[in-house]
């Protein structure tokens, strides 16, 4: 993704989602995108599938490249050829994502029967197969039954076998496990981790939850308020984030292996994007601001090691060679 | 076994209403100032013999309750007084009628159905275009109309300044047997009174149903999943929003019944409308009584059949 | 109290909004209730004296309704005939206004058995083909004004009673209302100072919302033969029917165009106190699209 900007339209005024965002994802490896609700995660994932409702909203510039296409000149059509085959996303809600009144094998079924064309009976044996590799029991038999009759975890991991029955090259995970239990998340996150290592994919991983990022994602992205904040590999995040947001965050985590005298977390809330701060975004709430993070523009992504970057004056003289 | 509570649930709750309208049929009749008997025995035209007749099918000379538990009787075995017109049971006079109602009602509520299908789903595809602002207006605007007063219009146009259909009734006086052709010409105009005043509404709902089902999750997964917007309508959209439709047709039902009603009697259609008003101005009470009680169960039981349906349809409830 | 003086602010601000429908709608009834009123006036002597030589005169300048099979001017009977309608409009509007808000307000706020008793009673109502069940009321009854009135208010109430019962609900979750509890005011004071006050706009809209339906309940009544006076629009409709064939289509135009014009005006006038005092519904299709994006990030 490169200096994606992404506004919506309204009649009370124009909402920034995405401002210049870039990121890369490598092939095969888990790239989590941090932040809080309405930082833009869920924009960007819908923007790379092409789920943007354009009426309100719009892509002011930018390049998407997947597999050396810019995936923002693709005409509908040619989009609607990738969604699902290619390119495949899973949903924050397991209980509201799946149609009601249709059986649970066609739905997991649909994706073959579209773009690979598959008869109905070949694509229900597919179907079967993808749901007891994603741990539904006796799939055959409940392949017929409806949603309804459904956990939550359950339904997730259908989701996830719809997501994987075209073998698509992205995968695009949005909050899977949000609306779980902790123990159906865990055991989600855990198929999850299973099945991109043995089937090598690259996943997007949107979450709020800098715990799952840790178990799961090989590299971060830290949004906030549309931009990308940080980003660089989980370790080294983890370990040592630079930039003052993301030192927030991980503050606020209450840890098991560190004495907690407060509880800590980051003063205020996200700016309305319509009425955005002049300047960095994160400098009202942020501890280390200075005069510079009022008066200038937004700052540029500064390089600060080998693909890690973060946004934020306090590094402007700290760029690698 | 969800489905079989589910149709135990509305058809008790159906013979439940069928019995509250009978009893508020009974209740009336005795509430009534002067009592039964002067509201049965008005018509001067009853000779001494049907006088006691009457008397004796109503069984006015028995103690309340008693006449209450013949009354129920005599509405399930087909006894329902004897009209003061006609001197035959209310029954096979109300029974004679009923065919040329429906051969009204059910081509309108076909019509009305499609339609209002056919113009809710497209309007609910782009809300606040232009064709949806149409059919809201055309819906306030037929439903504030007066279905005798459409009935009357529609007449003058086609009747009497262009002479293209017939004025009324539901055959030609000249006919001898039942031609379709003559049928569906009459048919015409009574059909286009009673559909025009209902189908914006009906429109609307299914718009509204429509509307709520797009926005729903499901749809961005089919999206998702690169399906084409048709394949998204027609397999996942339509299926969802068509299923509350079900419910709403018994509503609907009901208000042609009794828009037929008025229809009817603007176009000499003879059924049950027509039947009414010829009723209450000969004051042939024992028919008017009845006529309540089988447009309330009419409309009862049709209610019950589109819950019923619904059940079929709709996977929650027949698998629970 | 700051809940109140915002009413009166909207009620100031929804005035200057008004649209052009409710606007035409309004003009409407005003000039319909005036003719009702000085109807005496404008066409003085008793409109219902019949003149043969006059029989069905076509719509002209002298007489722009016509006249009818008695020779009588239908704009004079239309202008009288205004009364009956008007009359049962706003009575029987009354009646059901406040039986489904006193109805309301008793299930919203008392909740429970009340409730389910309340709101069981109103299903019923809802289920039962009104129209046939007023017409054996009325011919039993006998077809008074007043029976009129009353019992197209009857039948009528449930949907009011959903309306109120739901905002009141919603009330009573806002923290002035268990503030007023934990202070022990009387059920009573609650209920009519707090809860009734703050629904008076949605009250009005669905009362004017509901006087459509009693305008043509009670024509169709009319029509039907129990009419409660002979000059109204609906029995002249009644009357009209045997000599339309004779192709005096004015005779039928008329009263019918008085009936719908009347209804519709309601309607516009409801639909415009709908967008001038919650101007939440103006702004629903922003709200659409921001929903939308909000349920996108």
């Amino acid at each position: 993704m490169q200096d994606l900007s992404v506004r919506f339209y309204l009649e009370s005024g124009i909402v920034n989602a995405l401002e210049n965002l870039s990121f890369n994802v490598t092939t095969g490896s888990s790239f989590g995108i941090v932040g809080e609700s309405g930082s833009g995660k869920t924009v960007t994932a819908l923007t790379i599938m092409g789920l943007l409702p354009t009426p309100p909203g719009r892509v002011d510039s930018g390049k998407i490249l997947f597999k050396d296409k810019n995936l923002l000149d693709q005409k509908p059509a040619e989009m609607r050829k990738l969604r699902g085959k290619s390119i495949a996303m899973i949903y924050q809600d397991p209980m509201t994502s799946m149609n009601p009144v249709l059986k649970v094998g066609f739905q997991v079924a649909e994706a073959l029967m579209v773009h690979e064309k598959l008869p109905r009976h070949e694509a229900d044996s597919k179907a079967i197969e993808l749901m007891t590799a994603t741990g539904i029991p006796e799939a055959e038999k409940r392949a017929g039954e409806y949603p309804h009759q459904f956990s939550g975890g359950m339904r997730q991991r259908m989701m996830i076998a719809m997501a994987l029955s075209t073998n698509p090259d992205l995968i695009i995970a949005d909050e899977p496990t949000t609306a779980l239990d902790v123990v159906t998340q865990a055991q989600i996150l855990t198929l999850l981790k299973d099945l991109q290592r043995k089937h090598s994919m690259t996943i997007i991983l949107i979450t709020h939850d800098l715990g799952i990022v840790a178990q799961l994602c090989d590299e971060v992205l830290v949004m906030y308020a549309g931009h990308g904040m940080e980003h660089g590999t989980t370790k080294e995040i983890l370990a040592d984030a630079k930039h003052p947001y993301t030192r927030g965050l991980l503050e606020s985590i209450t840890r098991a292996d560190r004495e907690i005298k407060r509880l800590s977390s980051i003063p205020g809330t996200i700016p309305n994007l319509v009425a955005v701060p002049a300047g960095c975004r994160f400098h009202p709430r942020c501890p280390l601001a200075f005069t510079k993070c009022t008066t200038e523009p937004a700052p540029p992504a500064f390089r600060i090691g080998n693909n890690r970057f973060a946004k934020c004056w306090l590094f402007e003289n700290d760029e690698a060679a | 076994m969800g489905l079989g509570s589910y149709i135990g649930r509305r058809l008790t709750i159906a013979v439940g209403l069928i019995f509250v309208v009978a009893t508020l049929n009974f209740a009336i009749l005795h509430i009534a100032p002067g009592g039964p008997e002067a509201v049965l025995l008005q018509n001067p035209r009853i000779t001494p013999q049907a006088r006691v007749l009457i008397l004796k099918s109503f069984g006015l000379d028995k103690p309340l309750h008693e006449q209450y538990l013949l009354y129920l009787k005599g509405l399930l075995t087909g006894n329902w007084g004897t009209s003061y017109f006609y001197l035959q049971p209310s029954f096979d006079v109300i029974a004679q009628r009923i065919p040329a109602t429906l051969l009204l009602m059910i081509p309108t509520l076909l019509l009305t159905i499609s339609l209002g299908v056919l113009l809710g789903v497209f309007s609910s595809r782009k809300p606040f275009s232009l064709l949806d602002r149409a059919i809201s207006s055309f819906a306030f605007f037929f439903y504030s109309m007066p279905a005798f007063w459409l009935g009357f219009v529609l007449l003058t146009i086609f009747a009497l300044f262009f002479r293209v259909l017939p004025a009324g009734g539901m055959t030609s006086v000249t006919a001898t047997t039942f031609n379709f052709f003559d049928y569906a010409r009459h048919l015409v105009l009574p059909m286009m009174t009673l559909t025009l005043i209902n189908v914006a509404n009906f429109a609307l709902l299914v718009r509204s149903s429509m509307i709520e089902v797009l926005d729903q999750n499901y749809i961005v997964t089919a999206r998702g999943k690169g399906l084409t917007e048709q394949m998204i309508l027609y397999r996942h959209a339509l299926r969802n929003g068509l299923l509350p439709t079900v419910t709403m047709i018994g509503l609907f039902v009901g208000f042609i019944l009794q828009g037929a009603m008025l229809t009817e009697t603007v176009f000499s259609w003879p059924g049950l409308g027509l039947l009414t008003f010829d009723s209450i101005f000969r004051r042939d009470y024992p028919i008017v009584l009845s006529l309540l009680f089988i447009f309330s169960t009419m409309i009862i039981l049709s209610n019950l059949i589109t819950d019923i349906i619904y059940g079929f349809l709709d996977p929650r409830i027949t698998y629970d | 109290m700051t809940e109140r003086s915002g009413r009166s602010g909207r009620w100031l601000r929804g005035l200057r909004r008004a649209n052009r429908g409710a606007l035409i709608g309004i003009a409407f009834l005003i000039a319909l209730i005036f003719g009702a009123v000085f109807a005496n006036y404008l066409f003085p002597g008793d409109p219902e004296l019949a003149d043969t030589s006059k029989d069905r005169f076509p719509p002209s300048l002298t007489y722009p309704f016509g006249t009818d099979y008695l020779g009588r001017d239908q704009l004079a009977l239309i202008t009288y005939g205004a009364r009956v309608s008007l009359i049962v409009a706003f009575v029987a509007g009354a009646i059901l206004a406040i039986v489904g808000i006193i109805t309301g307000l008793m299930a919203g706020y008392f909740g429970g058995k009340i409730d389910g008793l309340i709101m069981r009673t109103a299903d019923v109502f809802l289920t039962i083909p009104t129209l046939p069940l007023i017409l054996v009321v009325v011919m039993v009854m006998g077809p008074s004004l007043v029976n009129v009135m009353l019992i197209i208010g009857l039948t009528n109430w449930p949907s009011m009673t959903r309306i109120v019962r739901a905002d009141t609900l919603t009330l009573m979750k806002r923290e002035f209302i268990e503030i007023e509890t934990v202070m022990g005011a009387s059920p009573l004071r609650i209920i009519f100072k707090h809860l009734l006050p703050n629904q008076i706009s949605t009250i009005l809209v669905y009362t004017s919302l509901s006087i459509p339906v009693v305008i043509l309940t009670e024509a169709a009544l009319e029509f039907l033969g129990l009419a409660p006076m002979s000059v109204s629009w609906g029995f002249m409709l009644n009357m009209a029917m045997n000599y339309w064939i004779t192709g005096a289509w004015w005779l039928t135009f008329f009263p019918g165009l008085a009936i719908f014009s009347t209804s519709l005006s309601f309607y516009l006038v409801s639909e415009g106190l709908k967008e001038a005092l919650s101007p939440k519904l103006k702004r629903k299709r922003e709200s659409w699209s921001i929903q939308l994006a909000a349920k996108r990030k």
